[in-house]
């Protein structure tokens, strides 16, 4: 299966490749020669070696050894090429960006309310109140932002080189550049992000390996099995200059158990016992554990618990999901997915679930539902993701008829 | 002179023109195999600006080596067997003098064409590639990124059908091994095999 996987990447990627090398590739300048019969400049780096090479490859060694030589002769306050310098940010001390002072690496951010953060590289975080955080690591290309709880919305501007990072308890984000919120509730070990816009990698915990979050997705994880210890400011992030680092930056009770876990593990908690929100979490986590039949019952509480929320709505789109790719099961997906588009037609997975219910009835063997669907597809969506399957569908339907 | 007339030549006519030195006779030769080989080319060495190089050494190799040829029906498979070593020697070449490219990106990204994520895959792809050795590279990508069959593999190396399996399988797992390292090839892993998982292809996307 794993060579089967690579060869289907490697197909995939062909394929990427032809679109760039269709839009790229030049041959002009290499007709021009072969017609004109000029010298390959291929051969004349070939004729170069291996004497030239040789030669310039002592010249080289040379020329390295006096360099090092030069650079040791100099001071520390030399003519070395000075490293690219990191980045700085400077913290407000409310939304409207009025006062603002420069933030230290390291220091410990406490949101006694909304409290912006813009970074020299236009990378925009806002921690939500009662938020806490702090920004270490920060080099050229990015910083390393440690949610220690609550909520933070990151904006982060994508350079082609940008390496940022969120730590959240066990979990870690991955970013080069994106919008997405993360909320980290370190006593119940949930983390739950969200994208408005590019792709993130969360790892950690039970997202090993790590999972793609992607534009107008969300992931709820609980990590309740791993315990790791409580973030624990110290004496001297509550020293800092931040402006926030006041009353609500003391260290608390934990800060004293700085190397033991605080912690202790405890077993989920059954599904009458929790929150809607905690069950979408549940059902989440079962899932990627491939655990389907626990997810389906989450997920069936999520719709007894709350009827008619969005939420349940979600819950059945999520149902039919398990149905089609968990189980193979297509004439229960359809009627989960037709359950969502009847209780949201216009709700944001209706497009989705519309094509989802087209394959479902396509795959369940029932032409007359799915060559419906396609219609109803194109005609919403044309170029929607499932508009290939659509038209195939619907064409294949109407050479059908009489 | 009269120029040749546009239109669609036969190998058998191309070997004609080229061995009897026809003016425009060059101009046939490349405007004909160009689009194929330089993809070839593409797919053995990635996006690297010196490709057109390449790609112009082996139409001169073609050319001086035209005499050569048997089998005029077969100008076509000839003059890629003739692209994948051409290839393979800027790739050992490029090899043996790494060190020299150390301040350097081993692979020049694609330009930004395509989306982001696209250019990155690609970049990362080839970085993998680049730790490979020349025979299990060409391997990969004629058979993947080219999509060519294992037997026209064979005869455009020159081995054996079993050689190019062998060569297939070690470096599909070299690269299986290595592309995990890659953060920007781990959603694409993750899309072929929910793929291979549910055995179906999907445009899918998550809540």
């Amino acid at each position: 299966m794993e060579r089967d996987v690579i060869s289907a990447l490697g197909q995939e990627l062909g394929r990427e490749l032809d679109s760039v090398q269709g839009a790229q590739a030049g041959t002009g300048r290499a007709r021009s020669a072969f017609v004109l019969g000029t010298p390959s400049r291929f051969r004349r780096k070939s004729k170069l070696a291996p004497r030239a090479y040789a030669a310039g490859a002592t010249m080289l060694v040379a020329a390295a050894i006096v360099l090092v030589a030069w650079i040791h002769s100099l001071s520390a306050q030399s003519r070395q090429p000075a490293p690219p310098s990191p980045l700085t940010f400077t913290i407000a001390s409310d939304t409207t960006n009025a006062n603002r002072i420069d933030g230290a690496s390291g220091a410990l951010l406490v949101a006694t309310s909304e409290l912006p953060l813009s970074f020299s590289d236009g990378t925009r975080l806002l921690l939500e109140k009662e938020a806490r955080a702090r920004v270490t690591d920060v080099d050229h290309l990015g910083a390393r932002v440690i949610l220690e709880s609550g909520k933070l919305h990151a904006s982060v501007i994508h350079t082609g080189t940008a390496r940022w990072n969120v730590d959240a308890g066990p979990f870690e984000i991955h970013v080069t550049g994106t919008k997405f919120v993360v909320a980290w509730d370190p006593s119940a070990q949930a983390i739950d992000v969200t994208l408005e816009e590019g792709s993130v990698l969360v790892s950690g915990c039970a997202q090993n390996p790590a999972r793609t979050v992607r534009g107008g997705e969300s992931l709820h994880v609980q990590c309740a099995t791993t315990p790791t210890p409580t973030p624990t400011p110290t004496s001297t992030s509550t020293s800092t200059s931040t402006p926030t680092s006041t009353s609500t930056s003391t260290p608390t009770s934990t800060s004293t158990s700085t190397s033991t876990p605080t912690l202790a593990p405890s077993p989920p908690p059954k599904v009458d016992e929790v929150s809607v929100d905690d069950l979408f979490s549940q059902a989440d986590e079962a899932r990627y554990a491939g655990h389907l039949d626990e997810a389906k019952t989450a997920l069936l509480s999520v719709r007894r618990r709350a009827p008619g929320t969005e939420k349940s709505a979600s819950a059945a789109f999520q149902l039919g999901r398990l149905a089609f790719d968990g189980k193979g099961d297509y004439p229960q997906a359809a009627l989960w997915f037709d359950t969502y588009l009847h209780e949201r037609p216009q709700g944001t997975l209706a497009r989705e679930a519309l094509g989802r219910s087209m394959e479902a009835q396509d795959r369940a063997g029932d032409a007359e539902l799915a060559q419906r669907a396609a219609r109803t597809y194109l005609a919403r969506y044309p170029s929607g993701p499932h508009a290939a399957l659509a038209h195939r569908l619907a064409g294949a339907q109407k050479g059908d008829a009489p | 002179m009269r120029p040749l007339p546009r239109r669609t030549w036969t190998d058998a006519e191309i070997v004609a023109l080229l061995r009897t030195g026809v003016p425009d006779g060059r101009a046939v030769f490349f405007d004909h195999f160009a689009p194929r080989i330089s993809k070839l080319v593409w797919s053995v060495l990635g996006p690297e600006p010196e490709a057109e190089d390449v790609l112009h050494e082996i139409f001169v190799r073609a050319l001086e080596r035209i005499d050569t040829l048997s089998d005029a029906e077969r100008l076509g498979s000839w003059i890629a067997g003739i692209a994948v070593f051409t290839s393979r020697e800027w790739l050992r070449r490029r090899a043996r003098w790494r060190w020299l490219r150390i301040l350097t990106d081993d692979v020049d990204a694609p330009a930004p064409a395509v989306n982001h994520e696209i250019s990155e895959a690609l970049r990362a792809a080839f970085q993998v590639l680049g730790t490979m050795v020349a025979d299990e590279r060409i391997a990969f990508s004629l058979r993947f990124l080219e999509g060519m069959e294992l037997q026209e593999i064979a005869l455009a190396e020159g081995t054996s059908l079993s050689t190019v399996k062998r060569r297939l399988k070690d470096a599909q797992q070299h690269f299986s091994a290595r592309a995990r390292k890659h953060a920007a090839l781990v959603p694409w892993l993750e899309r072929q095999e929910a793929r291979a998982h549910t055995g179906r292809e999907e445009p899918w996307s998550e809540t």
